[in-house]
């Protein structure tokens, strides 16, 4: 089953009820019509009953009717003249009318069945006559001796659905279509602040948990920003307290460490010849656990890292980095070349580069094995920038390559370190928006690391821009 | 004998610190808490103060400016567990001299002091020293292990460009430039034949080189 949008829910109910509500109006429309028109139908036959028994006054005041009251032939019946009824010959088929007098039929508008099936009574009435549904009037007069029956065919076989649909239906289709354009349109609209806020909130980084300032949205969405702001502020609450935690394992486990460090110096400095091995490496022990802190340390402090590019030195960086991991290597221990050798200038967080460079850098120094060899390129193109740094050490597997850039996780190689770099240098990677790859060296052993940089834009004056791009 | 105060609160540092300083030939007294090192640093004379920030009874930071406001000059080492760049800033604001994080090396923190005493006596402006070398901006003289080394002119500016940008890489350019100001045109290996000549005078190891960088020296300080 697939998820419907919330928009897509809503559109097609409120189609529905657009519908519904349609198909109501019709259906009261058409049992109003239908009633208006045979009430007004129902007053056109007492007109024309009426009508007639004044026509009729003449002749029986004439005493006609009573002189000639035996006389049954009604053709050429002097009751009425010959026009009058002609008048209702014309609309036989819709109209016809029945004179009785005592009983007996002295005058009709034709020849027929409808005639013999007339209702003899008086008021109004419905009858069937050849399938067609017929509505009649009765009219008593001259102490209910006279009878006049007016009948017309039911108005409302005329008043057809099928007339309905074509000239209600349509117009009532063509106001659904205008309905579903306008109302796509609108939802859209509406809903397309809701997406805009989706996007507000997904372009921020982690550590930005300013609240949203509710003026710049609509009021529906007001409860919406509300409860985000409320989240933040807790998250915010949240991320105090373990920036305040890490900082207080860092600071407890440092202090015996750094115990633990002191008292093996001064072994070293006191103990036998015997035991020198021993003390160098509890000393070593003692330097990755340490590293091993800095190195979680940094990690739970890169999330708080607030992202600012700027036009960077690339290429100083990499000298700044190569520099440290050097540094405390016995000199000619380790050959580096960089290519190129002058400035690259690309827009990045000069802080989160600084740091995947040293992860990265240190982490090949440490891997590359004494007289070992560390390529670095940089490569500025269009859309990225790629860093490559090569080492010459034993490389890594390449099951274990994703494992080694997550948390913890530690290479088969029994080197110091905390183990950390590379998962630190991924997640600097990943605020920067970049990548980090680890691939075999094309051209023998060792590892190559691959960072890359998309194309960002600085958070400064344009021109300082237009010179990194140039 | 130089004289130092150690300002710890921990009972498994402080006297590991104070162990260590002693052997290295330092008078050391130990206190843990800040009230006492108010009185003491002001009481008698020291030579440097280690100052642990994280004390109970006034912080190393509240002691600091209670004795730099109190018009005492002793250089101050704040040594502590936190590695912010603000709480670095906050402690030499406040007036440290230096600044070392835990666990800080023994063999870092005794060259430090001697730093702080070298530059009480007014002698750190003029030498340099890292590893065996030391370089007297003053007379010209460079020293490897105390005896001296004769350079030419551009190898003492070399190396005197290389030793203040310290543990950082110099571009040939910049080595270059350091070189055009001085005498006529560079040659294009000028500096590649002074850095030959300056491995061969003071030891091969002690200029690194990485292509596409440069030349660096100060590898271990110590």
């Amino acid at each position: 089953m697939t998820r419907s949008t919330l928009s897509m829910q809503l559109y097609r109910r409120v189609l529905l009820l657009l519908a519904l509500t349609g198909l109501a109006i019709a259906t009261v429309l058409y049992i109003v019509a239908e009633r208006e028109i045979g009430h007004a139908s129902d007053a056109q036959l007492v007109n024309a009953a009426q009508l007639l028994d004044m026509m009729m006054q003449d002749e029986l005041a004439a005493g006609v009717l009573i002189r000639r009251d035996r006389v049954v032939a009604t053709d050429g019946d002097p009751l009425l003249s010959p026009e009058d009824a002609r008048a209702f010959q014309v609309s036989y088929d819709s109209c016809m009318f029945t004179v009785f007098w005592e009983g007996r039929l002295v005058a009709q508008s034709g020849w027929g069945a409808p005639v013999a099936l007339v209702p003899k009574r008086a008021g109004l009435h419905v009858f069937t006559a050849q399938g067609d549904r017929w509505r009649s009037f009765g009219l008593v007069n001259r102490d209910r001796k006279l009878l006049i029956v007016v009948a017309e065919r039911h108005p409302a076989m005329g008043f057809s659905v099928s007339r309905l649909i074509s000239q209600l239906g349509l117009p009532l289709l063509a106001l659904l279509l205008v309905a579903m354009l306008v109302l796509w349109w609108t939802l859209r609209k509406s809903l397309s602040q809701v997406e805009r806020l989706a996007s507000t909130i997904a372009a921020r980084s982690l550590s930005d948990l300013e609240p949203l300032e509710p003026q710049q949205w609509p009021v529906d969405v007001a409860p919406l920003v509300l409860a985000l702001n409320k989240l933040f502020a807790r998250l915010e609450g949240a991320y105090e307290l373990e920036q305040a935690f890490t900082d207080d394992v860092a600071h407890e486990m440092r202090t015996p460490l750094a115990a633990i460090r002191a008292r093996a110096q001064v072994l070293r400095k006191l103990a036998p010849d015997a035991l020198s091995y021993d003390v160098e490496r509890l000393m070593c022990v003692v330097d990755r656990t340490n590293a091993l802190i800095d190195g979680m340390l940094m990690l739970a402090r890169l999330n708080a890292t607030a992202v600012a590019p700027r036009s960077v030195d690339v290429h100083e960086l990499v000298a700044e980095a190569v520099a440290d991991a050097m540094a405390d290597l016995p000199a000619r221990s380790m050959e580096c070349s960089v290519t190129p050798d002058h400035i690259v200038r690309w827009v990045c967080d000069a802080s989160l580069l600084r740091i995947a460079l040293s992860a990265v850098i240190g982490n090949a120094v440490r891997h590359a094995s004494s007289g070992g060899h560390l390529d670095i390129a940089i490569v500025r193109g269009a859309e990225r920038l790629v860093i490559t740094v090569g080492d010459r050490g034993p490389g890594i597997a390449a099951p274990e390559r994703e494992r080694l850039l997550r948390r913890f996780e530690h290479g088969a190689s029994t080197t110091s370190g905390s183990g950390l770099g590379l998962s630190i240098a991924a997640k600097a990677m990943a605020l920067l928006a970049g990548a980090i790859r680890l691939e075999d060296r094309p051209d023998g052993l060792g590892l190559l690391v691959i960072l890359t940089l998309p194309l960002t834009w600085a958070k400064e004056p344009p021109s300082r821009l237009a010179e990194a791009i140039a | 004998m130089p004289r130092l105060l150690l300002a710890e609160d921990d009972a498994d540092l402080g006297p590991a610190i104070r162990r260590a300083l002693e052997l290295d030939g330092y008078v050391v007294d130990l206190f843990t808490r800040g009230d006492d090192v108010c009185v003491a640093a002001r009481g008698s004379d020291y030579d440097v103060i280690l100052l642990d920030i994280g004390l109970p009874h006034g912080t190393g930071l509240e002691v600091l400016r209670n004795l730099r406001a109190a018009g005492l000059a002793t250089p101050v080492i704040i040594v502590t567990a936190f590695d912010r760049t603000q709480q670095r800033v906050a402690g030499l604001d406040a007036g440290a001299d230096d600044y070392v994080v835990k666990p800080v090396d023994l063999e870092e923190l005794s060259a430090r002091i001697r730093s702080q005493l070298r530059r009480r006596d007014g002698r750190q402006n003029d030498t340099l020293s890292i590893g065996a070398v030391t370089l007297d901006f003053a007379g010209h003289v460079v020293t490897l292990d105390g005896r001296d080394v004769p350079l030419t002119a551009k190898e003492y500016r070399i190396l005197a460009l290389l030793m203040r940008r310290s543990r950082r890489f110099v571009s040939k350019a910049d080595l270059e430039a350091e070189l055009y100001d001085q005498d006529s045109w560079a040659e294009s290996n000028t500096v590649e034949v002074a850095i030959s000549a300056l491995r061969r005078k003071i030891g091969r190891d002690f200029i690194q080189t990485a292509r596409g960088l440069g030349y660096m020296v100060g590898a271990q300080e110590r």
